[in-house]
């Protein structure tokens, strides 16, 4: 009998620093055009003053927060129906308002079985078996939700309340969810504790 | 008489000539930060920047920003209502108390010597230390931000 101890997953506060599309345009147009702040030394004088000039790119700055570490339980055997979690998180990016949406993208990948490295997996050291993954847009996994394809992008995923990145501490509240399944033919096929890390990759539009 | 009188005020220009002090800031250089990410640090680069006096004395030193004001802020062109503030803190000597600027106000405390012959800064230099609170960063759209700093220097 199975015991599916905790599907950890990775990229707690996940960081991804992923230039826009419009960061991008915005780099490659100054590359052509001479827009400096030149500096310029003081000239000598009863009184002198010189100037600098001081630049930043803000990149667009994307983050996961509120993942947990998921624990399936033990497996009652066949006819008790496979087993199940879920978790609520938080996606946001920076430069959006309060509570404006926006979209993204979002990508998971599991441990790997042999011939395909982002499959879910789950694994007690001998035996691996297979979970699904499905992601909701918002809160709870409800009928909304999506199945997911190991490593292929999720689409047109719309963040309402896609929260504006403040100061990286905390999330105002949770606005999609993560939730995994293990049929009961994989359990099945099992025997002792399993466990594995489920990736996710947030990319915004 | 005539004569004594303009010899007088002769002496007297010269006089005033070489009393006047002669100042000029340089080793000024633009500050890049280059590609930044919202962080809960504080971002700091410093300038090293020569002030020159003859003859040697104390000076003040003025900055003033290109934000609202006169204030310490950098902008987007694209986004103007959005900007991110700086601060600006100048000092002299290591273990010598720092100074945090204010826009547009003169700040004393500060010396310079005169150069070497071929120009050359004597110490101590002043440092100009400009420091962005990275939380910032993070409440503004993506893109590029960018100020002027303007330091001016006279006799205090």
């Amino acid at each position: 009998m199975a015991v599916l101890r905790a599907l950890k997953r990775r990229v707690a506060n996940l960081f991804a620093y992923a230039p826009s599309r419009r960061t991008l345009a915005l780099l490659g147009c100054l590359a052509c055009t001479v827009t400096s702040h030149a500096v310029q030394q003081g000239a000598t004088g009863p009184a002198t003053s010189g100037d600098i000039g001081i630049t930043l790119t803000s990149g667009l700055v994307a983050r996961i927060t509120g993942l947990s570490d998921m624990s399936l339980g033990t497996w009652g055997g066949m006819g008790s129906g496979p087993l199940t979690a879920n978790d609520n998180v938080c996606i946001g990016q920076t430069g959006v308002g309060f509570f404006a949406s926006g979209n993204y993208r979002i990508v998971a990948s599991g441990d790997g079985v042999s011939g395909d490295p982002n499959a879910f997996s789950l694994s007690n050291g001998a035996h691996q078996m297979s979970y699904d993954v499905y992601f909701n847009d918002q809160p709870n996994a409800g009928t909304g939700r999506t199945q997911m394809t190991a490593g292929v992008a999720l689409t047109n995923q719309t963040g309402t309340g896609f929260q504006f990145v403040f100061n990286l501490f905390g999330c105002s509240f949770e606005n999609a969810n993560v939730s995994i399944e293990v049929p009961e033919s994989e359990l099945a096929t099992g025997n002792g504790t399993y466990s594995g890390t489920l990736t996710l990759v947030l990319i915004p539009d | 008489m005539r004569s004594l009188i303009f010899l007088l005020c002769a002496l007297l220009g010269a006089s005033a000539q070489l009393q006047a002090a002669e100042l000029r800031i340089s080793g000024l250089e633009d500050i890049t930060l280059g590609e930044v990410a919202p962080s809960s640090s504080t971002l700091t680069r410093r300038l090293r920047a020569c002030v020159s006096m003859t003859p040697a004395g104390p000076f003040q030193l003025t900055a003033i920003g290109n934000g609202r004001d006169g204030a310490f802020a950098l902008s987007n062109p694209s986004a103007d209502v959005y900007q991110i503030p700086y601060e600006v803190v100048a000092g002299q000597r290591a273990g010598a108390r720092s100074i945090n600027l204010l826009p547009g106000v003169p700040h004393g405390s500060f010396s310079a010597r005169e150069p070497h012959r071929d120009g050359r800064c004597r110490p101590p230099e002043l440092s100009i230390f400009i420091n962005i609170d990275a939380r910032k960063i993070g409440q503004v759209p993506p893109g590029r931000y960018s100020g002027q700093l303007q330091l001016i220097v006279s006799p205090e």
